[in-house]
């Protein structure tokens, strides 16, 4: 049986750090509250003149350069992200271009924050259906450039970032063992950036505020901590694999006390959830990528161990995918 | 209105752009603003110490608290300062 096998990953975190002290616009007393309510203690800030596809390149490049994988060799990149260069064309277009990788198509996805799952799924659907060979799957956000630097209910919680995966297929047991998604679209407002689309044109915007990203943070929070443990479940029941027999959980990293949370509904140890949002704060999309790369780095992870990559977000969506290493 | 309550008027508003309709009165409490919690309280403390040169505690923005009662608030600072300097 072909699965999609993950090959390769990377991720890209810009230099600039801002811990919580340095959001000085806020109070003291609020700013000593983000790392209570999240757990997050600093995030990565993109310099002025980069884009969402600059950050997508660099994790794209580590990826293929750790196995010294032609770009050329690359035959679809898929992207996704929620905060792309421009309304269009897709920001993976640019990316194929500065990455060199001029014979794979190239598109993005959008599922905010639980798109590294969907990209996950699509891109084993491409492969497992033998259109292609390979896909390099690539997260990146740049919330900074549509959060209001104001506004405590979203600036604080996000970072910037990218991760990338390079599957390719196989037929040795490895890769993606099954995955499963779900949305919810009666609940389409509870993420939201209102203005600046066919929704909300530009010129029609009452304030120009409404072109910033707006999330109603109780109604998330009950809802990852909801849905997270029941996809997990599903997902390894319709596989046939007991939660025990997974090494470790890759979750979307958004707040601390959601993973908590997850892990004690399920009654599984806190130790097999990966954690790092501490130091990057919530990178949308990104996060699961940039998390796996981490895990696999650090050793966490090794060829062999059956994980689970796990998502929530605006849609609200959320997903899961089993994977073997 | 005063001109301290009109210039407060104008910072909701700003703060809380998807307020709609709810009318904006010196009666107004704080509870009454759409998806009013301790997070929007954050947004009016931080609209307040830019616009107003006023520090409040979380703690005073509370469901309860009027724009009544923080327009007295920021008169009174503003008073306190002018006998101090």
């Amino acid at each position: 049986m072909i699965r999609s096998v993950i090959s390769s990953t990377g991720c890209y975190l810009p230099d600039n750090i801002i811990t919580n002290a340095d959001l000085t616009q806020f109070s003291e007393e609020a700013r000593d509250l983000v790392r209570v309510k999240t757990g997050i203690l600093s995030r990565r800030v993109a310099p002025e003149n980069k884009c969402t596809s600059d950050l997508a390149v660099e994790a794209a490049r580590h990826c293929l350069e750790k196995i010294s994988f032609s770009p050329e060799n690359v035959e679809a990149v898929i992207l996704s992200t929620s905060s792309p260069d421009r309304m269009q064309p897709a920001t993976a277009t640019r990316v194929q271009y500065l990455l060199g990788t001029g014979n794979a198509f190239a598109f993005d996805i959008n599922s905010v924050c639980s798109g590294s799952t969907f990209g996950i799924a699509l891109a084993d659907s491409l492969i497992r259906s033998g259109s292609v060979t390979n896909v390099l799957l690539i997260a990146a956000e740049m919330y900074s450039k549509i959060l209001n630097q104001k506004d405590y209910s979203t600036y604080p919680y996000f970072g910037d970032g990218a991760g990338a995966i390079l599957f390719k297929s196989g037929s040795d047991g490895a890769g993606v063992l099954h995955s499963r998604l779900k949305t919810d679209g009666s609940k389409h407002d509870t993420i939201r950036v209102p203005g600046g689309g066919s929704m909300l044109p530009f010129e029609k915007m009452t304030s120009p505020k409404l072109a910033y990203f707006k999330m109603k943070g109780e109604e998330v929070f009950s809802f990852a901590t909801d849905k997270a443990p029941e996809i997990i479940k599903q997902t390894a029941l319709q596989a046939g694999i007991d939660l025990h027999d997974i090494r470790c959980f890759i979750c979307h990293q958004a707040n601390i006390n959601i993973l908590n949370s997850i892990a004690d509904t399920l009654a599984i140890s806190r130790e097999h959830f990966f954690v790092n949002l501490h130091k990057y704060g919530n990178t949308a999309s990104s996060s699961v990528l940039i998390a796996l790369d981490e895990a696999i780095a650090e050793g966490v992870i090794v060829k062999g161990d059956l994980i689970m990559t796990v998502a929530f977000g605006g849609g609200l969506s959320w997903g899961a995918n089993l994977i073997r290493l | 209105m005063s001109k301290t309550l009109e210039k407060l008027k104008s910072g909701i508003l700003e703060t809380f752009p998807e307020i709609g309709d709810v009318p904006i009165s010196p009666e107004m409490q704080l509870g009454e603003i759409p998806e009013w919690d301790s997070i929007a309280a954050v947004n009016l403390q931080t609209y307040l110490r830019e616009n107003f040169g006023i520090d409040v505690q979380l703690d005073f923005l509370n469901n309860e608290t009027t724009l009544a009662d923080i327009a007295e608030f920021i008169e009174k600072s503003a008073a306190l300062k002018q006998r101090l300097s």
